[in-house]
């Protein structure tokens, strides 16, 4: 083998370099030429067999070669009249400068330009949707400036791994410029419509992948004449490396490509097509595709398999939706987008910049700079009347240019209602005007349109209302308040417990740092379990909780109140403020029965979000009391009985436990067929109950109508006793507001333990109470064992008599309900509450807003005192007296 | 340059291509060969250097051809041969010197001795 010095390599490229200038202005081609005088000067170095070859070597066989003589090479041609030396340089320099502008610059702005601004994405589709394309692409610019370099420098040191880059730097840059080739003649207009210099440059970008493709092609063929010396012919590791990379585009979007076909079979009409291609995607799918696909965006990835073989238009983002809740249980505006690079346009964090559900009835997706800036809830707990009223204070802030709507599901404590709302407006309290539903929605959606101040108070299911604020003005805040009057949960007579109302659902941000504050008086004594909570007796003599919860907080058991109350107290009565003077209400406690129900079937629910509860759920139900039928119906994708009816004994409540502890949990699963069964389970019994364990159901899925009509057509049918497992709506029970079958177990702060409790209770070992309220006159009130209580008795006394009148389905009292609502400023599934700007507005809708002086309010600690003065005197005369009560 | 330099110059050059397109017609030969043969003429003056574009040239017109063979000594050998239109070519031009030749030949014997 020769081995070459390097002066003497140095001398020869010299030489042709001299040589190639000359030759450019003949006809010859001088590519063939050098390469030619190449293979002669490696053929005299053979012939002279030399085994180094030096400069000197070089110099000899040069000089015997000679350069060309243009005169003579050209013989009859006539010499064309331009300079020679130039015209040669400026081809070369042209060609070089073409391979690196269109090889190796344009894709590599292209990409860095697309993964800073992500404008493809937002105008086309998503190019690079993950960082295995990410490499892929950056791929072709870096082979074509090894390739490039390598034929300036001629290193032949690695000719297969050269040609293996060609090839790869093709298969890429021909995959990509099959992706585009769509849009290829909107670039072209675009290039043709160049107004200014960089509007020009921004329509090369999708003529890159081919431009790229164009420049590798005439890089290989430098390749072969400057490297591997074959002019033509194939080139060593250029197949393997085109088919490796080909294969490894095609295996990076295999994720997007079998997304998307089980996206387009989830989206079917059919039932079980639908669930396969659910099933497909639980196992299959890429999560940050579905993801990207449910925003309102143009960007969802491309990949070639997809364009070439499913021409069927992409599923409209609102089934995407659907369909990434069944297939991960999640909600998508919870979870924060994926972010590539630095592209944060279309998709910026998880919030919306456009909120279309503004004026309308759906809380929907976290909205671009809105936020719960202060939060506090003021109260006043009256344990003797087994009553409490609570003022929830909200400000909301926007950062965002422009005017937002805030919208929240509320959940109240079970019973609740909410009696008052207030708007400050330019700094003052402006009192809502209550009416009928509709009433008040009109008028909220016609202020909201001319851009007015209006709140809206409507119910949105069992004890759930519905809050919407507007404008909350930009980079302004706005302040309201609601007003809830509740029944306390009694666990026994001796205490009863306050559950703070929480938010299920909500447009608008919480801070992590966020703290609500709380502060509850009440004449009894209080306690609170939340580590932010102070518990303390005032210098009034009155007792206290006050602090500071987070909102995770409110909805354990740290948001749960237990006070302290007079077992004596059977009664409480008040003044209706409503009615004719002389209106009393007279509430009583009554024990009520604690037999368990007949029957009882289970619905578990098998969402993923259910996974982590199930374990204290299956230990829970060795609970249940041995001797009554029960059943387990597993809400999955299909509703399956998990235990057949039966009686109920230790081993086959450990064996259904087990069952239960080994659910696999998945997706988001439609739990209305599972209670349809539960339902036809329990048809034919007396006293039957459907315990319903499932986590938040923020997607509605299935039809809820049937279920509906099961429970209003047989209203002495079984109950529906509801237990959820951790903060969410819950569409399904929202469509079940008029159902008095509706139960909600004890509230202890966690599914877990609120099916404990019902347990309990069933066992024997809980007591159960009912709370009866009714007109009375002064000759009703009794003499012994009753409280005076606060006018929040009188509301509560309206909304049974309101609720009875909806739940009874006679239309014909349907204004009554309504007259009664409005009377007693009561939000109902009947009626509603809004604050409008001006006296007009509310002239205009035919409302009337409340008396300030008449709406409840958190009493002053005066007045507490005097109400746990009463309080005492009522306690020392019953002691006087020495009657026990017996409850 | 003196006349008798410059008329030789002009002599190469018509008659270069003439003498590539004869040393082919009687059929393929290895380009080096070819090379070598060409440059041995004595009168021609010609290096291999001068000769690799003009064989270029004479490709790039049509008037011969070249290929390519795998060599088991090294790089790959390249062969010419003349095109149809080549042989042509050469057919018409040997024809023409010829009677050039001829003619020049003729004049000089006239004005010679007789």
């Amino acid at each position: 083998m020769t081995e070459w010095t390097p002066s003497a390599i140095e001398a020869r490229d010299r030489y042709l370099e001299k040589a190639r200038i000359r030759v450019a202005s003949t006809g010859a081609d001088p590519a063939e030429v050098m390469e030619d005088l190449r293979q002669h000067i490696d053929r005299e170095i053979e012939q002279l067999r030399l085994t180094v070859v030096t400069s000197e070597d070089i110099r000899r066989i040069l000089s015997r070669i000679g350069l060309p003589d243009i005169e003579i090479a050209n013989g009859s041609e006539r010499s064309p009249v331009s300079t020679l030396r130039g015209r040669g340089r400026f081809r070369r320099g042209l060609s070089n400068v073409s391979l690196v502008l269109f090889g190796l610059v344009l894709p590599a702005v292209a990409l860095g330009f697309e993964l800073v601004t992500g404008f493809c994405r937002d105008a086309f589709f998503d190019p690079i949707p993950s960082w295995g394309h990410i490499v892929l692409v950056a791929m072709v610019p870096l082979a074509n400036l090894v390739i490039w370099w390598a034929t300036r420098r001629r290193w032949d040191a690695q000719p297969w791994a050269l040609g293996a880059a060609s090839g790869a730097s093709l298969a890429i840059s021909l995959y990509y410029a099959a992706l585009f080739l769509p849009i290829l003649p909107i670039a072209f207009l675009g290039l043709a419509a160049v107004i200014y210099f960089g509007l020009g440059l921004l329509a090369l970008l999708p003529m890159a992948p081919l431009l790229a493709f164009i420049s590798g092609l005439f890089l290989r063929r430098r390749l072969q004449r400057e490297i591997l010396k074959k002019a033509g012919s194939r080139v060593p590791g250029s197949r393997w490396g085109f088919v490796a990379a080909l294969l490894a585009a095609l295996v990076v979007s295999a994720p997007d490509y079998v997304t998307k076909l089980g996206l387009s079979i989830a989206a079917s009409e059919s039932p079980q097509q639908s669930l396969r291609g659910i099933q497909l995607l639980r196992a299959m799918g890429n999560r940050d595709f579905l993801l990207r696909a449910c925003y309102r965006s143009m960007g969802g990835p491309a990949d070639l398999v997809t364009t070439l073989f499913f021409s069927k238009a992409g599923t409209s983002p609102d089934k995407v939706r659907t369909i990434f809740y069944r297939v991960t249980g999640e909600q998508f505006e919870t979870i924060p987008p994926p972010r590539i690079g630095l592209r944060g346009r279309g998709l910026a964090g998880m919030d919306f910049d456009f909120d279309r559900e503004q004026g309308g009835e759906t809380v929907a997706g976290r909205l671009k700079g809105l936020s719960l800036a202060e939060s506090r809830l003021d109260g006043v707990v009256d344990p003797d009347a087994v009553a409490a009223y609570v003022e929830w204070t909200m400000v909301f802030r926007n950062d965002h240019g422009a005017q937002r709507e805030a919208r929240a599901q509320i959940l109240l404590p079970e019973g609740a209602v909410v009696s008052r709302v207030t708007l400050w407006i330019n700094g003052e309290p402006r009192e809502a005007a209550f009416g009928g539903r509709g009433t008040v929605r009109q008028a909220y959606e016609r202020v909201v349109k001319q851009r007015r101040d209006p709140v809206l108070v409507t119910t949105c299911g069992p004890d759930r209302v519905l809050l919407q604020c507007f404008p909350v003005p930009p980079n302004g805040e706005m302040k309201v308040r609601i007003g809830i009057t509740a029944p306390l949960q009694l666990e026994n007579l001796d205490s009863g417990l306050f559950a703070l109302p929480r938010l299920l659902e909500r447009n608008f941000k919480i801070a992590e740092e966020h703290r609500h504050a709380v502060w509850i008086e009440s004449p009894r004594p209080l306690a609170a379990p939340g580590e932010g909570i102070i518990t303390e007796r005032t210098g009034e003599g009155l007792h206290a909780v006050r602090g500071r919860l987070q909102d995770r907080e409110l909805a354990g058991p740290a948001g749960i109140i237990r006070a302290d109350r007079s077992r004596d107290i059977a009664y409480a009565w008040t003044g209706d403020p409503f009615g004719k003077p002389g209106d009393l209400v007279l509430q009583s406690v009554e024990t009520a029965t604690s037999a368990p129900p007949s029957g009882v079937v289970f619905v578990v629910d098998g969402s993923a979000e259910m996974a982590r509860h199930l374990p204290k759920i299956a230990a829970t139900l060795q609970g249940f009391p041995s001797g009554v039928e029960f059943a387990i119906v597993l809400a999955s994708d299909k509703a399956t009985d998990l235990v057949s009816l039966q009686q109920a004994t230790p081993e086959n409540l450990g064996r259904a436990g087990g069952l239960v502890r080994h659910i696999r949990c998945k997706g988001g699963m439609d739990n209305v067929a599972a209670l349809l069964r539960a339902w036809d389970l329990l048809a034919a019994t007396e006293r039957g109950a459907i315990v319903w364990i499932h986590g938040p159901l923020p997607v509605p899925l299935g039809s809820v109508e049937e279920l509906r009509q099961h429970f209003r057509r047989r209203p002495h049918g079984p109950i529906l006793v509801d237990v959820q497992a951790g903060p969410g709506p819950n569409r399904v029970l929202e469509k079940l507001e008029d159902v008095s079958a509706v139960r909600r177990a004890p509230y202890r702060g966690g599914a877990e333990a609120d099916l404990a409790a019902l347990l309990l209770r069933w066992n024997g070992k809980g007591e159960s109470f009912v709370l009866r309220r009714a007109k009375a006159t002064q000759a009703d009130i009794p003499s012994a064992h009753a409280a005076k209580g606060t006018d929040h008795l009188a509301r509560l006394r309206a909304l049974d008599e309101i609720l009875s009148i909806l739940r009874s389905g006679d239309k014909g009292r349907l204004d009554e309900a309504k007259e009664l609502a409005v009377k007693y400023q009561l939000v109902t599934p009947i009626s509603g509450a809004v604050v409008l700007e001006t006296a007009q507005q509310y002239k205009d809708a035919g409302l009337n807003p409340a008396d300030p002086r008449a709406v409840p309010v958190v009493p002053e600690p005066s007045t507490l005192i005097l109400l746990a003065g009463g309080l005492l005197a009522a306690r020392l005369l019953t002691r006087r007296r020495g009657r026990h009560p017996r409850v | 340059m003196d006349f008798f330099d410059n008329w030789t110059v002009q002599m190469r050059k018509g008659l270069l291509e003439l003498c590539v397109l004869n040393a082919l017609e009687g059929g393929e030969r290895y380009g080096y060969d070819l090379v070598k043969l060409l440059t041995d003429i004595p009168g021609l003056g010609i290096t291999e250097g001068t000769l690799y574009p003009l064989l270029s040239r004479l490709r790039v017109q049509g008037l011969i051809t070249a290929r390519l063979e795998e060599s088991p000594e090294g790089p790959a050998r390249k062969y010419y041969s003349l095109t149809p239109e080549g042989k042509r070519i050469v057919r018409l031009m040997n024809t023409h010197l010829d009677l050039l030749a001829r003619g020049s030949r003729s004049l000089r014997q006239k004005g010679g001795t007789s």
